[in-house]
């Protein structure tokens, strides 16, 4: 069985990081700050005093210049939190290599950015099987078991019946995450044409800075052979007899177009990162082109 | 046997159940699939049908193969003839060609597969329809033998009749029960034969177009039968399709006249040459035309005007010198005289002129005779008594000898009174005593001359010669034209017309069509089957 995480795949995670480092560096922005005024050690800015404000943070200097009262006001440093959300439904198990292992690879991949940048990462597997989240934590330290958490994890394999990514992320959502940057890995193969734009819906509601990666598999935008077949969903194990000729084919191919455009288009209004990789791409490669094309690294 | 072949339905309906399971394909999401689903349920009803209709078109197949296997009779093949008579028209005009291949090709080649088709039990007899009709294979049930008769069958350089042949076909036809006549040929026949073509004599005919030909239709030379050595030529150029060309006339290999020909089609061109000569020549004429002709046999045509014969006469008795100056006047006649009527007359004469006593015995059976004045009783009458100063009054208008004769001014002073012998003719009397009288019409052939002319005017008047000249024209050959030579002489065959219309279509619909055997039609079905299903597999697999 191949190994999901190779040792040559470790070793090119760091050069990922430092060319992450580089890149933050170039935007003059070291580490994530929050937009939270409050006790940190860097100055942000003045405000005239009000009533009931502590006046140690008065800036007596200023007052001796020109008489007015402002407070001092300072960047309050905090972590960031990256929670990576990994679609585990049984359609990701598609295709050879199948999209759910990229989508680990690329899911430790980041994580270990994350924790690289001194972030906290977590990792949520979001499908029929109820599978335990790796709480956000942060350091280094944290990356291996994650690897391990990352092998262990798996889709149903069999058909569990329709799954829907809205009421997946709501659960998520209810679980009160912290606001960070979310990265999506899915196919965005909902139960209906809706459900994955319903998902992103519920997680701009939530506030939280979102970027969408779209896993796909090249067999998945075409009919393939004509003729009439019984068509099986290996999510939800509906079957569906159709006579496919060369109209209906093109109809598919041009309704998968159809699709993807929509979501980019989505993503591309809402101010989400988005990229679309196919699932035989390299997941270092991927990584390195998330972080030359932007919305990834922050 | 059809029964056990009939089992072979049961692994095609098998192997087309296996064929046609539905196959299942797991595919990642139904999603885009469903929004198609609308249209594909919108599948128009035949195509939902098509796997059935594929599986009815493959057992039809089957059962087509299982009855050409057991060689069924259809209708068509039992109204068959079982005896045929063919008879295969040689005339020129079947040379002509139409599209690629000549007529007689065409109808051989017709002729051969109705060879082809016969059965074992069927029996047929060819006839060319030349003239006279020849029977090129009697009654033969052997294929090759009649294969081998139609090889051998030649066309002819000139035009036919078929009606001769019809009739010995008709003959034959009676010796087999049921046989039945057909007849191979373009169509292309004297006008008559449309009137008498026999009841159920089917016609194949091998001409599926407008005839596009111009042809020489009438090429004759003849001889004036009142002035000796003056001939006439006709020449009639007939176009079915309009013509633009010239005529070459030459007489004997030297050119005669050229005329530029313009005809519209169905259009005709008549011209007549004249001449003098007593020698024989050979007409020829040549058409010119630079467009495409049908036929081109009728394009040449040729006459031979033969050469005169002198004729010769030989006078018995004295001299008579109005009569003999008489004769050199006319031309071509060579004239002797004897004193005395000859035991054996000389031969090669064609005239004899007996005079006063010198007179036979008997008529010459080869040779025409004219008594003058004869001076006793004889096979030609009783001489009973004379008459003085005969006046004519009566003369036959209609007698050949006596055209452009007037006999009425003739005075004649004394003449002898005859009682003619029983058959023979009075032409000229006075008072019911004849005067010239014999039979002329046929043989042997003599006249009597009952008076002495120089006991009358008669030499002086134009009447003698022009009796005499009648009497010497009448000894020449019945027929004055010439020894036609051209291919296709007579002015119908060359004009490639076809019977009309309401025959042609009779015969195309007993004789158009080709029988064909049932078992090759039940294949031909299976094949249509084959490709029909073999259609719509591909259509299923590629739609």
């Amino acid at each position: 069985m191949k190994e999901l995480f190779p040792a040559a795949f470790l070793q090119q995670l760091e050069g990922l990081h430092l060319l992450a480092r580089q890149i933050a560096r170039g935007r003059q922005r070291a580490e994530r700050r929050s937009v939270k005024r409050g006790a940190g050690l860097e100055f942000a800015d003045h405000r005239p005093f009000s009533p009931g404000d502590d006046l140690r943070a008065v800036d007596w200097a200023g007052y001796a210049r020109n008489r007015h009262l402002f407070l001092k006001l300072f960047e309050e440093e905090e972590d960031l939190y990256v929670h990576l959300l990994l679609d585990a439904t049984t359609s990701m198990q598609w295709g050879e290599p199948s999209k759910f292992d990229l989508a680990r690879q690329l899911t430790a991949a980041l994580a270990y950015l994350a924790l690289a940048n001194l972030d906290r990462a977590g990792v949520n597997c979001l499908g029929p099987l109820e599978t335990r989240p790796w709480a956000p934590g942060r350091g280094r330290a944290r990356f291996l078991p994650l690897l391990r958490y990352l092998e262990a994890a798996q889709t149903p394999g069999v058909a569990t019946g329709a799954t829907d990514l809205a009421r997946q992320v709501a659960r998520w959502i209810a679980t009160n995450p912290r606001r960070g940057l979310l990265i999506w890995l899915t196919d965005a193969w909902g139960s209906s044409p809706d459900d994955a734009f319903l998902a992103l819906d519920r997680l701009r509601y939530a506030r939280h800075d979102i970027a969408v990666i779209q896993i796909v598999h090249a067999d998945e935008q075409l009919a393939g052979e004509l003729g009439e077949f019984e068509y099986e969903d290996v999510e939800s194990a509906e079957r569906k007899t159709l006579i496919v000729d060369r109209a209906a084919a093109r109809q598919y191919e041009e309704a998968v177009r159809a699709y993807e455009a929509r979501l980019a288009e989505y993503c591309r209004r809402h101010g989400i990162a988005f990229q679309r990789v196919d699932a035989g791409e390299a997941p270092v490669a991927v990584v390195r082109r998330l972080l030359l094309e932007g919305g990834f690294v922050r | 046997m059809a029964a056990w072949l009939g089992l072979l339905a049961l692994p095609v309906i098998g192997f087309y159940l296996l064929k046609t399971r539905q196959r299942r394909k797991p595919v990642p999401t139904l999603l885009f699939w469903n929004v198609l689903a609308p249209r594909v349920e919108r599948t128009p009803f035949w195509r939902k049908l098509r796997r059935w209709v594929s599986l009815a078109i493959q057992l039809l197949i089957l059962a087509l193969i299982i009855a050409a296997l057991a060689r069924p009779a259809f209708d068509w093949e039992r109204r068959e003839p079982r005896h045929l008579v063919a008879v295969l028209d040689p005339s020129a005009s079947m040379t002509a060609r139409e599209g690629r291949a000549a007529h007689w090709e065409t109808s051989r080649e017709a002729l051969l597969r109705s060879i082809a088709r016969l059965r074992p039990e069927d029996e047929m007899t060819l006839l060319s329809a030349a003239n006279p009709p020849a029977i090129l294979q009697g009654w033969a049930s052997s294929r090759r033998a009649l294969r081998e008769a139609v090889e051998a069958a030649r066309p002819l350089p000139t035009g036919s009749d078929p009606r001769p042949a019809l009739e010995l076909a008709g003959e034959l036809a009676l010796l087999r029960e049921r046989a039945e006549i057909v007849v191979f040929s373009d169509a292309v026949w004297p006008g008559a034969v449309e009137a008498e073509w026999p009841k159920g004599v089917r016609l194949h005919s091998s001409r599926t177009e407008k005839p596009r030909n111009t042809g020489i239709t009438h090429f004759s030379v003849r001889r004036s039968p009142i002035a000796p050595g003056d001939w006439q030529l006709d020449v009639e150029v007939t176009s079915a399709n309009g013509f633009e060309g010239r005529l070459e006339l030459q007489r004997d290999g030297q050119p005669l006249d050229l005329a530029e020909l313009t005809l519209e089609p169905q259009g005709r061109w008549q011209r007549s040459w004249r001449g003098n000569a007593e020698a024989g020549a050979l007409f020829s004429a040549n058409l010119r035309m630079s467009e495409e002709d049908q036929l081109i046999s009728d394009n040449h045509a040729a006459a031979r005007l033969p050469a005169l014969k002198p004729l010769r006469v030989l006078i018995v008795g004295p001299v008579d010198g109005y009569l003999e100056a008489l004769l050199d006047s006319i031309p071509l006649v060579q004239r002797t005289r004897l004193e005395h009527y000859p035991a054996v007359l000389p031969e090669e004469v064609d005239l004899v002129i007996a005079r006063g006593d010198q007179l036979p015995d008997a008529p010459p059976p080869e040779t025409a005779l004219l008594l003058i004045a004869p001076q006793r009783s004889g096979f030609w009458g009783e001489q009973t008594g004379r008459l003085a100063e005969a006046p004519v009054s009566e003369q036959q208008k209609s007698a050949r000898l006596l055209q452009h004769v007037q006999f009425g001014p003739v005075a004649i002073r004394e003449a002898a009174q005859w009682q003619p012998a029983p058959g023979s003719e009075t032409l000229v009397a006075s008072m019911d005593h004849p005067l010239v009288f014999g039979q002329w019409d046929r043989s042997p052939r003599w006249l009597v001359l009952g008076f002495d002319p120089s006991q009358s005017d008669f030499p002086l008047r134009t009447a003698f010669p022009v009796l005499m000249g009648n009497l010497l024209e009448s000894l020449r050959p019945d027929d004055p034209s010439g020894e036609g030579t051209a291919l296709l002489p007579g002015n119908v065959e060359s004009r490639l017309v076809s019977l009309p219309v309401e025959a042609e279509s009779e015969s195309q619909s007993t004789g158009g069509w080709p029988v064909l055997p049932g078992w090759w039609c039940l294949v031909a079905l299976a094949l249509a089957g084959v490709t029909l299903e073999w259609g719509s597999f591909n259509r299923r697999m590629t739609d």
